[in-house]
């Protein structure tokens, strides 16, 4: 069974409300979400992460863009469960303002609580960063290590916030690392508007899809999307 | 607030040794990063530790002020 949710031309949150109704769909049922911008985009495919579906495929057809997931059998929608102990990871807009307007934070509250979108999350024109290995450069890799993370807390430094940092090979033990400095630089980037996106095969063929700590898992489609569209890529 | 104070180092060798050393003590919070540009125009690393007192070798220390938003180094030595 295929449901499609039409989002386009609806202001925010109604994408994500919208979604998360489809959520109570029977088990299994393939969702296919258009949304036609990318703050639309981002709110869609944080919420589903946040409610624990990782196998979303995103494609862009003509000027809208696809969202495909199904209804996982044991739905983790805060609607579906009556335990208290469970919780529902939401997003809520922090007090704070930055000089680029709102941070959103990931808060992790009661599922009781209302789901708020983020309707302002800063769209970011700066650049995309591809990083294909855990360190920075050819040579000794201690030293590799330590110029990958100057170069990350580096990247949190810059007027311009990187649209997006990709790490595909071993560069998803960055965003995987117990290094808790390096996941705050990440995080810290991650508030500000960038995407951090992880690639999915190489989390499953290093056996850490688990210990992903900051951004979203994709796929080669989607990695090879961002990359094509984008003029200002630097691979690192 | 606890102050917070910043170590430069001769080589990177130097960081790495501080580094090993800090990792070993108790309630010392420290942040590796680039030297800031303020204090020196090379490539190198620091590191930002909650403790002025500990046992490794340094260039030199500098307490970190912050006044109307902005981040001034202040050096000790």
């Amino acid at each position: 069974m295929k449901k499609i949710i039409d989002t386009s031309g609806l202001s925010c949150p109604q994408p994500v409300i919208l979604t998360k109704k489809a959520l109570k769909e029977p088990p299994n049922t393939t969702i296919q979400v258009l949304v036609d911008n990318e703050t639309a985009k981002k709110n869609v495919l944080r919420f589903l992460t946040f409610s624990g579906i990782t196998d979303v495929e995103v494609s862009t057809e003509n000027s809208l863009m696809e969202i495909n997931f199904s209804v996982p059998s044991e739905n983790t929608n805060g609607s579906h469960k009556k335990s208290s102990s469970d919780k529902q990871k939401t997003f809520s807009k922090s007090s704070a303002s930055s000089k680029q307007g709102t941070i959103s934070k990931d808060i992790e509250i009661e599922q009781s609580s209302n789901f708020t979108a983020v309707c302002d999350i800063p769209v970011t024109t700066g650049k995309t960063y591809l990083i294909s290995s855990s360190v920075f450069g050819e040579g000794e890799e201690k030293l590799g290590n330590l110029l990958m993370k100057g170069f990350l807390y580096s990247l949190t430094q810059l007027d311009e916030i990187p649209k997006a940092v990709i790490f595909i090979n071993s560069g998803v033990f960055l965003t995987t690392t117990d290094n808790s400095d390096l996941i705050e630089n990440l995080k810290d980037l991650e508030n500000k508007g960038t995407d951090i996106v992880s690639c999915g095969t190489c989390l499953d063929y290093y056996n850490i899809k688990d210990s992903l700590k900051v951004g979203y898992i994709s796929n080669m489609y989607s990695i090879v999307e961002m990359i094509s569209n984008e003029t200002k890529l630097i691979r690192i | 607030m606890t102050e917070e104070y910043l170590f430069t180092f001769r080589t990177s060798h130097e960081v790495f040794k501080a580094e090993k050393d800090i990792k070993t003590l108790h309630n010392v919070h420290y942040k590796l990063i680039p030297t800031p540009r303020e204090i020196s125009s090379e490539c190198g690393f620091s590191l930002i530790l909650n403790k002025c007192q500990v046992n490794f070798s340094y260039k030199h220390v500098y307490s970190i002020k912050k006044k109307k938003g902005k981040i001034y180094y202040e050096k000790n030595n």
